[in-house]
């Protein structure tokens, strides 16, 4: 067991649990009560998290042209519901997020990023493109360098970043929230941090829970490899309800092979990319860029009929795109942006210099000789992930505060939101930091910390650092990889989700090994992605029912839809050792 | 020192990271920021850094574009061949 002097004690006011978006914006919000803030990130905040390398659009309400053409905050909160959520999603956390985008992103300006063009004529210089809603609603910005600008501002403003410490548990005292546990990813430390306040967020997502990609290389995911939705396993030591687990999200269509955020024909790659297929017929047209028409001449939109042509078309997926079947039976198909005009590439260009990782992908095009204005990129299904669509998370009141008093969750750690990204975190972030800044002023001392899980960890560590005969992080995770896609991927049943738990249960009592400090923390890693398999699986065998929209979860021995029973988000607990499901009805 | 980090290293069928030993200049930026702590420093100072973990990128290119000799073209991505690219070029397949 580790001696107690392997022990890193650290006291602050508020403490971030992840240094992404989320976790930058509370940070930077929550230093303006004047309290000590400490940001704890496992990589670094300069290029963590999933806006490590960037985003070039992030939606929402933006007044200054919305208003203008008569396109209002509930149309655009309709439209979410509607066609991004199918009714699965908190319409109080949608509406929140949209509303306070726009202020987020003047406070981005303010710390350096550009969100004006000169080529725009629409209010304020924004440039507006289509993502998810009937009315183009996705401010562009040139977001790659967002973190290393977000990281400066918390520097400038006296939030302390502690890099390289994997947080592990949540400690609490009685209902309210007391600190956190977590490992040091380079020198295996254990770290005690006493808090009067606690914003997590952690991710949420994970990519890490299947392995239907490229083989040997193992972190070719859309996700950064370093999510492993330790966020969620943190809140089910803790005891807290986290929602809608059994809907992973779908595998989705990227260029084959090389994963990146920022999916063709829509999103980064409108409006040059057009789908064609094998012979060179186009399957999905490209797009245009909007016609706002004249908004001195008072132009307004019909907004009600817009949104009946927009569902009518498929909403944020149109119609004419290849379904998995037609990927199958009639590919391959390519992303085409041969028929784009030089514009419009450039702007595709931009746009991908400021992506999820397609900067990179930009540089490998131009190593391989490859132009987009005369070459064409094949098509192929990315990886599956746990959280963006289906938006599994933490059960949070309308202040972002869980359960637990005085721990609010932010971005995509809160369950309800699907599509949430990053507008979810700045809105979400900022929030939590406000009020977690607030709590902490008024607490007065730190509450007692839980001895226990000190223990439990130090001696976790210990035995997996000098466990000689256990099983590295990667061949478990493999494993683990392998039990999903077996028993709890597109097709569910009640027979292979119960085997599928039995599998689990027989590997977690497996032990593992790690060699280094590095190794370490991917073995902590990998019991977080246990955590996250076992709330799936049993949340799977929870939903008797099957549904399309908007998650794609089918059980073959409950094929129907079953509104009556489960037009519902589930949630799941465990309290001593025992799992605890039940249902929050829609509204 | 040099024994014990050896013993880290996994052997990974891909390169993932190319680093250029002339035109690095060894201020380890790359190790600092890395997302997936691929990197190492070199125990003897000044030197490369070492690629620890060539298994463990995910190809954000942050080390690339931190680089503070980028000009000099220090660090190079190597995409492995799985992930590579289908390219139908020009109007042949």
């Amino acid at each position: 067991m580790a001696s107690r002097t392997d022990i890193v004690p650290v006291e602050t006011d508020v403490l971030v649990i992840g240094g992404g978006l989320a976790g930058c914006m509370a940070g930077i919000k929550a230093r303006e009560h004047g309290v000590r803030v400490l940001i704890v990130e496992k990589s670094n905040t300069l290029a963590s998290g999933q806006a490590g390398s960037g985003i070039d659009h992030v939606w929402g309400y933006f007044p200054p042209v919305h208003e203008k053409i008569g396109w209002t905050l509930e149309d655009l909160v309709e439209d979410h519901m509607e066609g991004v959520a199918h009714g699965f999603a908190r319409r109080d956390l949608i509406r929140f997020v949209a509303r306070e985008i726009h202020d987020r992103m003047l406070d981005l300006e303010k710390f350096g990023i550009q969100i004006r063009y000169e080529d725009s004529r629409l209010p304020g210089r924004f440039r507006l493109v289509h993502q998810f809603h009937s009315v183009p609603s996705s401010l562009n910005i040139d977001g790659y360098p967002l973190k290393v600008r977000l990281t400066e501002e918390a520097h400038k403003r006296g939030v302390e970043i502690l890099n390289r410490v994997m947080m592990t548990d949540l400690l609490s005292n009685d209902g309210r929230i007391s600190g956190a546990l977590g490992v040091g990813t380079r020198d295996s430390k254990v770290y005690l941090f006493r808090a009067k306040a606690v914003v997590l967020s952690a991710g949420g997502k994970t990519g890490r829970l299947g392995r239907e990609s490229t083989g040997s290389v193992r972190f070719n995911l859309h996700l950064p490899g370093s999510l492993s939705a330790d966020g969620k396993a943190m809140a089910l030591r803790a005891g807290l309800e986290i929602m809608n687990m059994e809907f992973l999200g779908a595998r989705r269509y990227g260029l084959a092979n090389y994963e990146t955020a920022g999916r063709p024909p829509g999103n980064t790659w409108q409006p040059a990319a057009a789908i064609v297929n094998a012979v060179g017929e186009v399957v999905v047209a490209k797009s245009a860029f909007y016609d706002w028409g004249d908004l001195d001449e008072g132009y307004q939109i019909d907004a009600a009929e817009t949104r009946r042509k927009w569902l009518a078309k498929g909403a944020i997926t149109p119609q004419g795109m290849p379904s998995r079947k037609d990927l199958l039976e009639r590919g391959p198909y390519y992303v085409d942006c041969t028929r784009g005009s030089e514009e419009e590439i450039r702007y595709v260009e931009w746009a991908l210099q400021n992506e999820g990782k397609c900067r990179q992908l930009l540089t490998y095009f131009r190593e391989e000789g490859m132009d987009l204005r005369k070459d064409k990129v094949e098509l192929g299904l990315g990886s599956r992930e746990v959280g963006n669509l289906a938006a599994s998370g933490l059960v949070v009141n309308s202040d972002m505060e869980t359960a637990l008093e005085g721990l609010f969750a932010a971005g995509d750690e809160v369950g309800g939101i699907p599509f949430g990204a990053s507008p979810a975190a700045f809105t979400m972030g900022w929030h939590a930091g406000d009020m977690a800044g607030r709590r902490a002023k008024i607490r007065g001392d730190f509450l007692p910390v839980e001895e226990g899980k000190l223990t439990a960890l130090c001696r976790q560590c210990a035995d997996m650092l000098e466990g000689g005969q256990g099983h590295s992080w990667r061949e478990t995770e493999d494993t683990l990889q392998n039990i999903m896609d077996t028993y709890c991927a597109d097709v569910k049943t009640e027979a292979l989700l119960e085997r599928g738990l039995a599998r689990l249960h027989e590997l977690r009592t497996l032990p593992l090994r790690a060699a280094s400090p590095h190794d370490l923390a991917r073995c902590l890693e990998v019991k977080s992605l246990l955590d996250n398999a076992e709330m799936i699986i049993r949340a799977s065998l929870a939903r008797k029912e099957s549904r399309k929209k908007p998650c794609s979860f089918y059980r073959a021995d409950y094929p129907a839809q079953d509104d009556a029973n489960w037009r519902a988000f589930s949630t799941i607990r465990r309290e001593n050792n025992e799992f605890k499901i039940s249902k929050i009805p829609l509204q | 020192m040099m024994e014990k980090r050896k013993e880290y290293m996994v052997p990974s069928p891909f390169k993932a990271i190319e680093i250029d030993p002339d035109a690095c200049i060894g201020c380890e930026t790359c190790v600092d920021i890395c997302l997936m702590d691929v990197l190492a420093p070199n125990p003897e100072e000044g030197l490369p850094p070492l690629v620890a973990y060539p298994d463990e990128c995910w190809f954000c290119g942050s080390c690339v574009e931190m680089c503070p000799q980028k000009e000099e073209a220090a660090i190079k991505v190597v995409i492995p061949l799985p992930m590579r690219v289908s390219v139908w070029r020009g109007d042949k397949l």
